[in-house]
């Protein structure tokens, strides 16, 4: 019972990690400016003051924000086209 | 007490390195079309990384180069020329080629050097490191205990390699009686396998705990201090292990999820205030036992969440004489964030309830610990629900502050040694001097039936992200 368990928990884990090349695709087209037709501006807004007060964009520099949406992709289960699309918002925003 | 969100710090790395040089001419030579072949190649690679190299930075390396390339092409015509001169010319006239074109490539070579350093300021290079965090100082004062004020600090490291990979640790510092307690609070490693799927082994934050997870960070937290529930044995903190997490867009909706394996806690069995507990920060794997858990969320819409939770793992104890048991923690979490127009505006309702079985164990079997041997059935629960509202739209005085109103509870078994039963009704009004600085007050209204006497607190608290 365990093994299958492991087998489908592998199987599934496989499957969904093969969906890189969706991810590649769209890596591929990183600044995009919108995901699923929402303003990127307005996808910072709602993903961001979900749990905190957003932060002024010139807290951070370009770079600084590139790293600061990582840790928040994964922190608050962002998609990468989400996160790409909010980190491309907040660098090409006036500093 | 945990922080997230701040700054600063970048450091440079990935330099492009010098090129050698060399003492003969012909060992020059190649250095110098190869230096200028690999500063051909910078602004490729520059734009690959995304490198802010301004239009002016690279008209002026462009310049450069092609001064350079106008260089070596004269080097070549009078490298011919010298050739053709030698070759006509009796032996004892023919010049020194390698005083002559040793001074011209040196010359050449500190040219090329010059560029390269140029270019190695403006190259950002792949690895990017910030520090973020909280800090935080608080007064507080409880019936029946001496009022204290008290500081924490809490610095979070963030290296992100690559675009995915990332390093993430937070250090937190905080006095407690006569020590500064440190305590690592995570340190873990995620790597992106695609845009829906994140991998993550370390020290990382338990996803069904999501206060500990999302509010934690006294820059974000509300109030001052942290509800019932969540750090009193119900719910782990923290899990040492592998994770898989990540979102699914379904619509206007997304399934967020996060499912992990760690080492299983440990079962509390030698301490007389204690027993029956989990003691989650269990780093070392007692009995080979391992946790399973993880937590479903759907955020139906931006702003409203609801999640549920679970984590299973036999746990044992390696003192106090027990035998080995199962435990089982389940939690369910709602976060709504609205804007009313009506109301002028924002309302925050957070809530969590946690319970937890651990199976049927006789503590203290011999009664050598004084407590035993004892027996209970082993529930607890705990949870908190929170609502605030900050008027944004009244005026640019009001709209810094923010009113909360948080109930929690928390209970043992009336039977388990260290029994509690506790509630606790908070008022609390915020000032926000910056979006990321927050001053707090508090009010707790405490209620235990255990017998032991209630707790009522006044606290001020100031922090801020870094």
């Amino acid at each position: 019972m365990t093994k299958k368990l492991l087998i489908l928990a592998v199987g599934a884990v496989a499957l969904m990690a093969g969906l890189d090349l969706r991810a590649g695709d769209a890596s591929t087209s990183a600044q995009s400016s919108e995901v699923a037709g929402i303003d990127p501006a307005k996808l910072w807004a709602q993903t961001c003051s979900q749990c905190h007060n957003m932060r002024p964009v010139k807290a951070y520099s370009k770079d600084e924000w590139g790293v600061i949406v990582h840790h928040m992709r994964v922190r608050a289960n962002l998609t990468g086209s989400e996160a790409r699309a909010i980190a491309a918002f907040l660098q090409s925003a006036e500093q | 007490m945990r922080g997230w969100q701040s700054r600063r710090g970048m450091r440079h790395g990935h330099h492009v390195g010098a090129a050698p040089g060399g003492g003969r001419f012909s060992g020059k030579f190649r250095a110098a079309v190869a230096g200028l072949a690999l500063l051909t190649a910078l602004p490729v690679g520059a734009a690959d990384q995304q490198a802010p190299v301004t239009r002016a930075e690279y008209d002026a390396l462009m310049k450069q180069m092609m001064a350079l390339q106008k260089e070596v092409a004269d080097l070549k015509s009078q490298q011919a020329a010298t050739a053709k001169a030698v070759a006509a010319a009796p032996a004892s006239a023919a010049p020194s080629p390698g005083k002559v074109t040793g001074k011209t490539f040196d010359s050449l070579q500190g040219q090329i050097d010059e560029v390269k350093s140029i270019t190695d300021i403006v190259n950002p290079g792949d690895t990017k490191f910030v520090i973020a965090g909280s800090a935080s100082s608080t007064f507080s004062t409880y019936s029946n205990t001496p009022s204290n004020f008290g500081a924490t600090f809490a610095p979070i490291f963030l290296w992100q390699l690559n675009d995915k990979l990332l390093v993430e640790s937070e250090i937190e510092m905080e006095l407690e009686d006569t020590s500064t307690i440190v305590n690592l609070e995570y340190a873990d490693i995620s790597y992106e396998l695609n845009d829906y799927m994140t991998l993550d082994a370390g020290k990382f934050l338990n996803p069904m705990n999501i206060f500990v997870e999302r509010y934690e960070p006294n820059w974000i937290n509300k109030l001052p201090d942290t509800p019932l529930a969540i750090y009193d044995g119900i719910l782990p903190e923290s899990n040492v292990g592998v994770q898989l997490r990540g979102a699914v867009p379904i619509g206007p909706s997304r399934l967020k999820y996060a499912g992990y394996a760690s080492n299983a806690p440990r079962l509390i069995a030698d301490d007389s205030e204690a027993a029956g507990q989990l003691q989650f920060d269990n780093f070392t794997s007692l009995s080979d036992y391992k946790a399973y858990g993880g937590r479903l969320g759907l955020e139906v819409i931006p702003g409203v969440e609801a999640g549920y939770g679970v984590q299973y793992a036999n746990v044992t104890a390696n003192t106090g004489g027990v035998g080995s048991t199962s435990s089982f923690l389940q939690s369910v979490d709602l976060e709504v964030k609205r804007d009313s127009p009506a109301l002028k505006g924002a309302f925050t309702l957070l809530g969590q309830y946690a319970w937890s079985n651990v199976g049927d164990v006789t503590y203290d079997p011999n009664g050598d610990l004084g407590f035993g041997p004892t027996n209970f059935t082993n529930n607890r629960s705990g949870g908190y629900l929170q609502l605030s509202y900050r008027p944004k739209r009244l005026s640019d005085f009001l709209n810094r502050f923010e009113f909360i109103v948080r109930g929690d509870m928390a209970n043992a078994p009336s039977s388990a040694p260290g029994a509690f039963d506790e509630r606790r009704l908070t008022l609390g009004v915020d000032y926000w001097l910056t979006s990321f600085t927050v001053l707090k007050a508090a009010y707790e209204l405490d209620e235990r039936t255990n017998g032991e006497p209630n707790q009522n607190g006044f606290l001020l608290q100031i922090a801020t992200g870094l």
